[in-house]
């Protein structure tokens, strides 16, 4: 029959695999929002996603950066005008707690992105690779980067009745 | 006071939940690797997805394959065929059965350019089955039916152009292109 030590020591293993499954949810959470700040042009928030340290490697590492100072300037930059409305999904979530502060995540991601002014529509399909690691009980982006499947872009123009009806970001009127 | 017997009895009953909760997990990264092998046209890592005696009943069960190398010879001659390929996967319902079986359905969507410039596109609901083999989910049988594909011209829209990719035409190994 078991004694107490041996009940305790089970105890123990129950609460390092459920720690391990809330942290799988915490680093998918990470991610989603790290989409919709992306998409809703909240910086403040992005930048909270990231570690101070972090690096990215985007399109490849073509986009490569240090510090999450340059990557949110990076970030506002290529999304931040008004001009670009943009719809950033991930899916499929692959994420492996490497130990009980790290973590790897590999996702794939569309993007679709409108250019108001010159009315254009790009799309890209991409696979990220990420870092994560938790920081006073948080988890954050150490490091971000995609490879790139395949990107498109068309002139809406040519379909002629194609309209924005609905838009966050358009110029308020008067 | 609970008695020991009675903790134990508690134990075993989370570590069970537990067990569940993980095995839920497994299989959507299962998948999600499915996905993603397909798109990046990785064919060993895909063909280590499935079990030896796999069956596929894809589109309708009109694509029907039996056996691991009947599948991945139609799936890499349908996938290496067009230029480029997205699979998405939504909304996981995965119900674990037993400890080593479980049973799944997962919307897809999928966006498709050919060759040719073809452009295709699909909604459809996939149900699998996985087993659990020493230790590791495998997809035992998959399919989907469904919902609509539709397929168009991409030339007719003369500004469309892919501007990036990963997989040129010119670095694939033969087979029949659509």
């Amino acid at each position: 029959m078991a004694d107490m030590n041996d009940v305790e020591a089970r105890v123990k293993a129950l609460e390092h695999r459920v720690a391990v499954s809330e942290d799988i949810e915490a680093v998918k959470r990470l991610k989603h929002k790290y989409f919709r700040c992306l998409d809703l042009k909240q910086w403040d928030d992005l930048t909270q996603c990231f570690t101070e340290d972090a690096t990215t490697s985007y399109t490849d590492g073509k986009y490569s950066f240090r510090g999450v100072e340059a990557i949110i300037g990076f970030l506002k930059k290529s999304l931040g005008a008004d001009t670009v409305l943009s719809m950033h999904q991930g899916h499929q979530p692959e994420i492996d707690i490497t130990s009980d502060a790290t973590a790897k995540g590999i996702w794939t991601s569309e993007a679709g992105l409108i250019i108001t002014d010159r009315n254009v529509s790009t799309r890209e399909v991409n696979v990220y690779h990420d870092e994560y690691v938790k920081i006073e009980g948080q988890w954050k982006i150490k490091h971000t980067g995609y490879k790139r499947l395949f990107e498109e872009a068309w002139d809406r123009g040519e379909t002629k009745s194609l309209r924005i009806i609905a838009n966050m970001f358009a110029p308020r009127k008067e | 006071m609970a008695s020991l017997e009675e903790l134990e009895a508690e134990i075993k009953r989370l570590r069970r939940e537990i067990e569940v909760l993980k095995d839920i997990e497994a299989i959507k990264q299962l998948k999600g690797r499915y996905f993603r092998f397909i798109d990046c046209k990785l064919w060993d890592e895909l063909a280590d997805c499935f079990t030896e005696d796999a069956v596929t009943t894809y589109s309708n069960d009109r694509e029907h394959y039996e056996g691991r190398e009947a599948i991945m010879k139609f799936l890499k001659g349908a996938m290496d065929m067009p230029v480029l390929t997205m699979h998405q996967g939504h909304h996981p319902e995965i119900t674990i059965t037993s400890e080593t079986t479980a049973v799944g359905k997962w919307a897809l969507e999928d966006y498709i350019i050919t060759l040719k410039n073809k452009g295709i596109q699909c909604a459809a609901f996939y149900h699998d089955e996985y087993v659990k083999v020493d230790g590791r989910w495998k997809i035992k049988s998959t399919g989907y039916d469904l919902v609509y594909r539709e397929m168009w011209d991409r030339n007719e829209t003369k500004s469309l152009k892919i501007i990036d990719r990963m997989h040129q035409p010119s670095s694939w190994e033969g087979g029949q292109h659509g």
